[in-house]
């Protein structure tokens, strides 16, 4: 894998989590996942990417524009400059910064494992 | 008989078959047909939701209401245990929560965390605070160990802002399909865009109406029903001295008058629906008139009700001002036409009906008397006249050639016994190349009349008057200086007003306030201009211009008939 396809994994990785704290697991993870070519576990991290990195964010950002522009204004600046940035814009990609919260209310690592592990859709 | 078996048999299985074949076709159509019809009543929904949120939307920014249609219309799209909103209401978050399945205390708790978590992230900010709104619905149950098993977040974006986020949650694990949740977030949008629209509106509306605020030489501010100031102008802080840009209530409160209630005023004003005017109030050294009126929220979507209240501060410091100039203005001219009259009169009454034959000397004296008070008493007059010949603009001068530098000596030795009498010197320096030209000697005479006479009122015993003439380029200038009491630098811009009397003189005497009003007028008609310096306790120095006709300008002017050439002088008293 390329430097640049691990990039764009790291930078939907970091706005796929971030959307799972804002929107909740469910529509979080039915809008990336009907992106073809995106691998994603129930947490929100991006475990391959299948295809043109550039391409499969651009469905991405369309799929969370759909549901909604402003949000994807407020929320999604990461993945617009990585966008902007390969299109030959001046924006530099981005460095992921540290990884999101779990949007689980339960903190400790048997309930993340169990959160996994059950559904993506439990609080 | 085996062979119709055979053939009941067979035909048995393929009945059988094409009823198999048929079942699954009409399962298929059902199935279809409940699809269709599933779609049909979440579009339904959309339709209806859009036009409802839009409807609500209207004219006001009311978030609250549209979440309210939203969550209240939420059992004709699909099934859920809670649904919850965080809503931002005068920048506190409030929550609310509608339960239709029992769930525990913990199960509300987790929701409301991981709204705030969702809200926070939104926002780039530190967990907030929250105020628990209204929980409705069915009871809670503490004894449920249900989780929330599915649940979304709907963020309501306005102008980059979160102004409110929904919850919808189930006990049900992977209850909602895309398609139901993509409904829901397409009605937010649509209400998130409509917010954001209509708030640009007001933004601009706002900003006009604050230009318009802020232009008004009135002072202006709002305060809501609380008594929490809204809005304030340029001219109010400036009138109430509040320095800051942004001013809080408390600013406002202690810049106003301690003995004025104000707080009370604006409630009764808010409660009793009317406008409060206050004719007179004192504030610092201004007077104001003030009118505290309510203002009233009109808007189509909901009832008249009262928002608040204005202020409006009128500065009526200047009006109240000239009131009382011209009050002591009627005190001084009663006063001015009273002391000749009443002079006269006892003077006629003693040259009527004498207590004693009275010598031709004394005869004589007192006749001087009543010609010298009739002669003061209609330059009053003349001076009043002359006034209001200019207030009207009607004041004109009748200019004829003259000879400026002997009306001065004249003037001068008009006043020089009283200078003498007073122990002050009157120098003249008059340069004897001031050529003959037209001006009014009247009104010119009156003109040095007034600035010698107002020199001696304020100038001590021992003290100097100076008047010098000299020619300048197109114009001669004239001052009348002296090393009297000055004036003080806050009072020199009302000298030339009308009626204006600026502290006690010397002697004590007083006028009418019209001599350097007029003087301006006069020197102003002839096309020149008056200019003061002074310096308190130094004294002060009148220069005025006086422009030379055509003739007088030309170096070959003849000298006019009957006015001699004088000679230069210099008169020490």
């Amino acid at each position: 894998m390329n430097n640049a396809a691990t990039d764009y994994q790291k930078v939907l990785t970091e706005v796929l989590q971030k959307q799972i704290i804002i929107l909740g697991p469910a529509i979080t993870l039915t809008k990336a996942r009907n992106v073809p070519g995106i691998n994603i576990d129930n947490t929100g991290r991006v475990i391959s990417l299948e295809g043109d990195g550039h391409a499969i964010s651009v469905k991405v950002l369309e799929q969370f524009r759909e549901l909604s522009p402003l949000l994807v204004k407020k929320t999604m600046a990461p993945l617009l400059n990585a966008i902007l940035y390969s299109q030959g814009q001046k924006a530099p990609l981005p460095t992921p910064t540290a990884p999101a919260p779990s949007p689980a209310p339960s903190d400790n690592n048997h309930a993340q494992q169990k959160h996994e592990e059950q559904s993506h859709q439990t609080v | 008989m085996i062979f119709i078996i055979a053939i009941s048999i067979g035909a048995t299985i393929v009945f059988g078959v094409i009823a198999i074949i048929f079942s699954m076709r009409e399962e298929k159509a059902i199935k279809k047909l409940v699809e269709n019809e599933v779609r049909q009543k979440q579009r339904l929904y959309e339709i209806t939701m859009l036009k409802e949120v839009q409807d609500r939307i209207g004219y006001s920014l009311d978030v609250e209401k549209v979440v309210e249609v939203i969550t209240g219309s939420l059992d004709a799209l699909l099934k859920y245990s809670t649904v919850s909103a965080l809503i931002v209401k005068d920048d506190t978050l409030v929550f609310k929560i509608h339960m239709k399945d029992s769930v525990s205390k913990h199960y509300i708790e987790a929701i409301k965390a991981s709204m705030l978590t969702s809200y926070s992230t939104l926002e780039g900010i530190d967990v907030p605070q929250v105020i628990d709104g209204n929980i409705s619905g069915v009871a809670i149950d503490d004894l449920s160990h249900a989780d929330a098993a599915s649940y979304f977040h709907i963020p309501i974006i306005v102008n980059d802002k979160t102004v409110s986020l929904l919850n919808v949650s189930s006990t049900t694990p992977e209850l909602y399909s895309e398609e139901e949740m993509t409904i829901l977030y397409k009605i937010a949008n649509m209400a998130s865009q409509a917010f954001s629209k209509l708030e640009d509106i007001l933004q601009v509306e706002k900003g006009k109406l604050m230009a318009m605020i802020g232009s008004l030489a009135d002072g202006l501010f709002m305060v809501d029903v609380n008594g929490q100031l809204t809005v304030i102008n340029n001219a109010a802080k400036d009138f109430l001295r509040i320095p800051k840009d942004n001013p809080t209530t408390i600013d406002l409160l202690s810049a106003l008058p301690n003995s004025y209630d104000f707080s009370a005023k604006i409630q009764r004003a808010i409660n009793h629906k009317r406008v409060i005017e206050e004719k007179e109030l004192k504030i610092d050294d201004k007077v104001f008139q003030l009118f505290i009126t309510p203002v009233f929220d009109e808007s189509i979507t909901t009832e008249k009700k009262v928002i608040g209240a204005s202020v409006l501060l009128h500065d009526i410091t200047l009006e109240k001002s000239v009131a009382k100039m011209k009050e002591d203005f009627t005190n001084i001219m009663v006063h001015e036409l009273r002391s000749p009259l009443t002079a006269i009169k006892a003077s006629s009454e003693l040259l009527m009906a004498p207590p004693a034959p009275l010598t031709d000397e004394e005869k004589n004296k007192i006749i001087g008397l009543i010609s010298g008070q009739s002669r003061k008493m209609l330059d009053e007059v003349s001076l009043i006249l002359d006034a209001a010949k200019l207030e009207a603009g009607l004041f004109t001068v009748q200019k004829m050639p003259g000879d400026l530098k002997k009306l001065i000596s004249d003037r001068v030795a008009v006043f020089n016994p009283q200078a003498h009498e007073r122990f002050v010197n009157i120098v003249v320096d008059i340069d004897p190349s001031i050529p003959s030209f037209s001006f009014d000697p009247i009104h010119i005479g009156q003109v040095i009349n007034n600035l010698i006479s107002n020199s001696l009122k304020f100038t001590s015993s021992g003290g100097t008057i100076k008047v010098t003439a000299k020619p300048a380029i197109g114009s001669v200038v004239v001052t009348v200086s002296d090393t009297g009491a000055g004036i003080p630098k806050d009072k020199q811009h009302l000298l030339f007003s009308k009626f204006t009397q600026l502290g006690n003189t010397e002697h004590g005497a007083v006028g009418t306030g019209l001599g350097l009003y007029i003087v301006k007028g006069v020197i102003e008609a002839h096309g020149g201009q008056v200019s003061l310096e002074s310096e308190e306790g130094r004294g002060t120095t009148i220069t005025f211009n006086l422009p030379l006709d055509a003739a007088a300008k030309s170096p070959s002017a003849p000298t006019p008939v009957g006015v001699s050439q004088p000679q230069p002088q210099k008169m020490v008293n």
